[in-house]
C-alpha cells in the first residue's frame, strides 16, 4: 500500500473508531430510552458515514454490513417498527461485526464471513416485529425511568439482581457523608450503583438522619455485602432487600461495560464545531472561578441562615456542576488523536533498525484529558522507540530462541475506574534484573548489600532513576533506561505512576497509569495548627478516630493494626510537613487517623483536625516548587485561602525535610 | 533593551527593602498588591514565604529582603507585593512598600560600586541610577528572581543561598 494510501488508512480507523462508538452508544441510549428518536438518529448517520467511508476505501464487506445497518435504522427513523431490545441487539452484534470486518479488510484479511448476519439486517429491516404494548402509539409506552438524581449517570442497566442496601451509621459518626462516600465506594466494586435515597447531593450535605439507602444491582451475596460494609468504620447495620425489577427489564448482555453509558453521543462529521483551546482553558478556569465562589457563597448562606438563598444555591449548585461537568468533557479527547502517528513512526524505526516488527494498537476510543493527552505523546514516544530498539531481540536471536522473526510491540490504552492506563509492551527479550542491579550499584544509584530490600519491580524501576544511564554509552540493558527518568518524571508530575513489568526470554511492559483528568476533585480538608490541607478522596480508604484504632510500635516507628491482622505505617501530618521535629511521635489522642491507599500500599496519617469534604478546583504549583516532593498542587478554599493538595503518592517521601533527591 | 522610548528613558516600579529603594523594569511588573500572609509551603526555602491567591491563581511569594540583603522583612501596613513576571511564571516579591514608578534616563543609570556587593547577589544587580536626590538600585529581573530548568528547581537554588 503507498504512503498515501496509508495515511487516509489512518484516518479512515480512527474515525471508523469515532463512528463505531457512536453507534454504540446511541443504540444503548436508545435502549434506556426508546421513544428518544435522537440516538435513532445518531445510529443512521454513523452507519451512513460508515458505509461511505468504507466504500471509499475499497473495504466492500464493511460497506454492505453499514448499509444494511443503515436501511434497518431507517425503519426506526420513519417508526415502521420499534427499536426493542432483540433490534438493539442485533444492530450491536452488525456493529461488533463491523469493527471487526474493518480491521481485517484494513489489513487485507478475506477470512470473515457476514453474510448471515447481513441477511438478518435485511430480514429485521423487512419484517419488523409488531410494538409489544399492542395498537397504542410509541409516545404512551410505559418506561419507567431511571431515578433521577446525581447518581443516575451510574449504571441504569447491569449485571445481576437489584437490591436496595440501607445503611445506618453510628449515632458517634463524625464525618457522616465521608462514611457514606465510602460505603458507596465500597458497593461501587461489588456492583453497579444505580441511585442513592436521599440524592448524592444530600449526602454529600449530610442532609439525613443516620440512615441512607442505595439502590443496586449486584451479583452478590446479600451476607459480603454486609461483611464488606460492616468492614467500614461507624456502620451500625445493614440491611439488604430485593427491589422490583423496573419495566424495562434488562436483556441478556453481552457487554455490560458498554451499555452502562448513557450519555448520546454527536457525530463528528455533522454535529460538532471546532473550539481553540484557548477558549476551552479560559472556560474550565472560568467554571473553576465559579465553583470556588459558589462554594464561597454556599458559606455566607450558612452564616446569614437564610432559607431562601439556601435553596436558590442549592440550584446553582446543581446547574453549575452540570456545567462543570459538560465543561469537562469537552476537554476529553480519545487517545486515538496521538496514538494515531505511532505506527508510521514504529514503521518507520524499524525500517531504519532492520527490524521485522508488528505493531497493534488498543483502545484508541479511551478519552483522557487534553492536557494530560498533550503531554503524555513524548512519554510514548520513548517507550515505543525503547521497545523496539532495545526491548525486542534481533531477528537472529529470535529466531534461535524459538520465536517469530517479527517481534510485536504493543500499545494499549484502558480504563480503570477514575484512572487510564497506558501500557507499551513487547514480545522481546525481557530485562536483565541482575544486570540492571548491578549497573544501579555501579553508578552508586543504590548499595549492593541492600538488595534483598528491593523487590524485582523496584529494581526494574531503578532504569527510571536519574543517572541511571547515558545516552553516549548506551548498551542492551542500559539503553532501556535512556530518558526514563524523564519519563517517570513526567508521569508523575501529571500524578500518575509508572510501573514495569518484565519476564525474561518473554518481554517487557511499562504501563503508566494516569488520572481521568486533572482539574476538580473531590477533597477531604484536613487541619494542622492553622494550616488546611486538602487530600484527594480517592487516595483516603478510611477515617477512624484515635482510640478506634489499635497502635503498635514497631522498630520505634509507630504502625496502625487494620482489621485484617496487618500493619500500616503511620506518620503525622506535622511531622511530615515540618512543622514538627520528625520524631515518629505517636499520635496525639484528640487526633484522626487517615487510612490512605496508593498502589497496593496502606498509610495511615494523623491529623489534628478533620474540615470535612469539599470539592476542590486544582491549581498547579509554580515551577519553582517542581521539586518538593508531596504536594499534588494548590486549591483556594470558600474563605479565598489557599489550601496545599497533598499528593497521596510521594507525601511520605517529604517527610523530615528528606528530600535531597 | 526593550521599552526604550525616544529620548534613552526606561520605566521602573521602585519599592523598599529596609533603607535602600529599588527598582525593577516596568514591563516585567504586572500588578502591586497589598501584603497577605501566604500559606507556607512546607519544605520549600527560607525565602519562599508561601503561596498566595492572586485572582484565582496560586504564586509563590517570594522575601526579596531575605534573598538579597540577608534579613527577613519585616511586615508593616505599608507592606506590599509586587507581582513579577519571571522564567518560572509569576511571583509575588514582598517588600517593604512600592508606589512609584520613575522613569529614568539611560545615561543616569551607572554600574553598581563593586564595595556595594557581596557575591552571592552581585548579579541581580544591574546597576545604580540617581533618580532626583535618591539613589535607586536596578535589578536585573531574570537574575533576580529565581529561576527554573527542567528538573533542577529550587533545591539547587537553596543549596547555592545555603553556601
Amino acid at each position: 500500500m503507498s504512503d498515501d494510501m496509508s495515511a487516509y488508512k489512518e484516518v479512515f480507523l480512527s474515525e471508523s473508531a469515532e463512528y463505531i462508538q457512536a453507534i454504540t452508544d446511541g443504540l444503548l441510549a436508545l435502549e434506556s430510552n426508546p421513544n428518544d428518536l435522537e440516538p435513532v438518529e445518531t445510529v443512521f448517520r454513523g452507519a451512513h458515514s460508515l458505509k461511505g467511508m468504507a466504500a471509499a476505501m475499497g473495504y466492500s464487506r464493511t460497506a454492505e454490513l453499514t448499509h444494511k445497518m443503515e436501511s434497518l435504522m431507517d425503519t426506526v427513523r420513519k417508526r415502521e417498527q420499534e427499536a426493542d431490545s432483540s433490534l438493539i441487539d442485533l444492530v450491536l452484534r452488525a456493529v461488533d461485526a463491523a469493527k471487526d470486518l474493518i480491521a481485517e479488510e484494513s489489513t487485507g484479511g478475506t477470512a470473515l464471513d457476514v453474510s448471515a448476519l447481513v441477511e438478518k439486517l435485511v430480514k429485521r429491516a423487512e419484517q419488523p416485529h409488531q410494538p409489544t404494548s399492542s395498537g397504542e402509539a410509541l409516545d404512551d409506552q410505559a418506561v419507567v425511568p431511571v431515578a433521577g438524581g446525581a447518581v443516575s449517570a451510574a449504571a441504569p442497566t447491569g449485571d445481576g439482581l437489584l437490591c436496595r442496601v440501607r445503611v445506618t451509621l453510628s449515632e458517634l459518626c463524625v464525618l457522616k457523608s465521608v462514611r457514606a462516600y465510602m460505603v458507596i465506594k465500597r458497593l461501587g466494586h461489588m456492583g453497579a450503583v444505580i441511585d442513592t435515597e436521599p440524592g448524592a447531593r444530600q449526602i454529600e450535605d449530610e442532609e439525613f438522619d443516620r440512615s441512607f439507602d442505595v439502590i443496586m444491582r449486584t451479583r452478590e451475596h446479600e451476607e459480603s455485602i454486609v461483611k464488606a460494609l460492616g468492614a467500614i468504620g461507624e456502620v451500625d447495620s445493614v440491611v439488604v432487600t430485593a427491589e422490583a425489577q423496573p419495566v424495562t427489564a434488562v436483556i441478556e448482555e453481552r457487554r455490560p461495560e458498554e451499555r452502562t453509558r448513557r450519555a448520546v453521543p454527536k457525530i463528528a462529521e455533522t454535529q460538532t464545531v471546532r473550539v481553540s483551546i484557548g477558549h476551552l482553558d479560559s472556560m474550565v478556569n472560568l467554571v473553576g472561578e465559579l465553583v470556588i465562589t459558589r462554594s464561597r457563597l454556599d458559606r455566607i448562606a450558612r452564616d446569614l441562615d437564610s432559607a431562601e438563598l439556601i435553596e436558590t444555591l442549592m440550584i446553582l449548585e446543581q446547574v453549575s456542576g452540570e456545567l462543570q461537568h459538560e465543561v469537562m468533557q469537552t476537554r476529553m479527547v480519545p487517545v486515538g488523536n496521538i496514538f494515531n502517528r505511532f505506527p508510521r513512526m514504529v514503521r518507520d524505526l524499524a525500517r531504519d533498525l532492520d527490524r521485522q516488527v508488528s505493531f497493534e494498537m488498543a483502545g484508541l476510543d479511551i478519552e483522557l484529558d487534553r492536557t494530560v493527552l498533550d503531554e503524555i505523546g513524548d512519554p510514548i514516544v520513548h517507550l515505543l522507540r525503547n521497545a523496539v530498539d532495545h526491548g525486542l531481540e534481533s531477528e537472529r536471536e529470535r529466531l534461535a530462541a524459538g520465536k517469530p522473526a517479527k517481534g510485536t510491540v504493543r500499545l494499549e490504552a484502558g480504563r480503570d475506574r477514575d484512572q487510564v492506563k497506558i501500557s507499551v509492551s513487547d514480545d522481546g527479550g525481557g530485562m536483565d534484573v541482575d544486570r540492571i542491579w548491578r549497573k544501579a550499584c555501579e553508578n552508586g544509584i543504590v548499595e549492593a548489600a541492600e538488595r534483598d530490600t528491593y523487590t524485582t519491580s523496584d529494581i526494574l524501576l531503578l532504569t527510571c532513576a536519574p543517572g541511571f544511564s547515558t545516552a553516549e554509552k548506551a548498551t542492551a540493558v542500559s539503553g532501556r533506561g535512556v530518558g526514563m527518568d524523564v519519563v517517570k518524571g513526567k508521569i508523575e508530575y501529571l500524578g500518575g505512576t509508572v510501573t514495569i513489568r518484565s519476564r525474561p526470554g518473554k518481554g517487557t511492559e511499562i504501563t503508566m497509569t494516569l488520572p481521568l483528568t486533572l482539574a476538580i476533585i473531590q477533597s477531604l480538608l484536613v487541619g494542622s495548627g492553622d494550616q488546611v490541607f486538602a487530600i484527594p478522596l480517592s487516595a483516603v480508604s478510611e477515617v477512624l478516630g484515635r482510640d478506634e484504632v489499635r497502635l503498635k510500635t514497631v522498630d520505634g516507628s509507630p504502625v496502625v493494626v487494620l482489621r485484617d491482622g496487618s500493619v500500616a505505617p503511620l506518620f503525622r501530618l506535622d511531622e511530615v510537613i515540618g512543622v514538627a521535629e520528625y520524631r515518629k511521635r505517636m499520635p496525639d489522642t484528640n487526633d484522626h487517623i487517615v487510612l490512605m491507599e496508593s498502589g497496593d500500599q496502606v498509610r495511615a496519617l494523623a491529623v489534628e483536625q478533620l474540615v470535612g469534604r469539599h470539592e476542590i478546583v486544582i491549581k498547579p504549583l509554580s515551577p519553582l516548587f517542581k521539586d518538593l516532593r508531596g504536594l499534588g498542587g494548590a486549591t483556594v478554599l470558600g474563605d479565598g485561602r489557599v489550601a496545599l493538595i497533598l499528593d497521596p503518592r510521594t507525601l511520605f517521601e517529604m517527610r523530615g525535610g528528606n528530600r535531597e533527591a | 533593551m526593550e521599552a526604550v522610548s525616544e529620548v534613552g528613558h526606561r520605566q521602573f516600579v521602585l519599592f523598599r527593602l529596609g533603607t535602600e529603594e529599588y527598582g525593577l523594569p516596568i514591563e516585567r511588573v504586572q500588578s502591586i498588591i497589598r501584603y497577605e500572609v501566604p500559606t507556607p509551603v512546607p519544605h520549600s526555602p527560607d525565602f519562599v514565604e508561601g503561596v498566595i491567591n492572586l485572582r484565582g491563581q496560586v504564586i509563590p511569594v517570594l522575601d526579596l529582603a531575605l534573598r538579597l540583603l540577608g534579613t527577613p522583612l519585616e511586615r508593616s501596613v505599608y507592606s506590599r507585593i509586587v507581582v513579577a513576571e519571571s522564567d518560572s511564571g509569576l511571583v509575588g516579591l514582598a517588600v517593604d512598600s512600592a508606589n512609584e514608578v520613575a522613569t529614568i534616563a539611560l545615561d543616569a543609570i551607572m554600574e553598581a560600586p563593586a564595595s556595594a556587593l557581596t557575591a552571592e547577589t552581585a548579579e541581580a544587580f544591574q546597576g545604580v541610577a540617581n533618580y532626583g536626590e535618591r539613589l535607586v538600585i536596578l535589578l536585573d529581573p531574570d537574575k533576580a528572581l529565581p529561576k527554573v530548568t527542567y528538573g533542577v528547581a529550587i533545591a539547587t537554588e537553596e543549596a547555592q543561598g545555603d553556601v
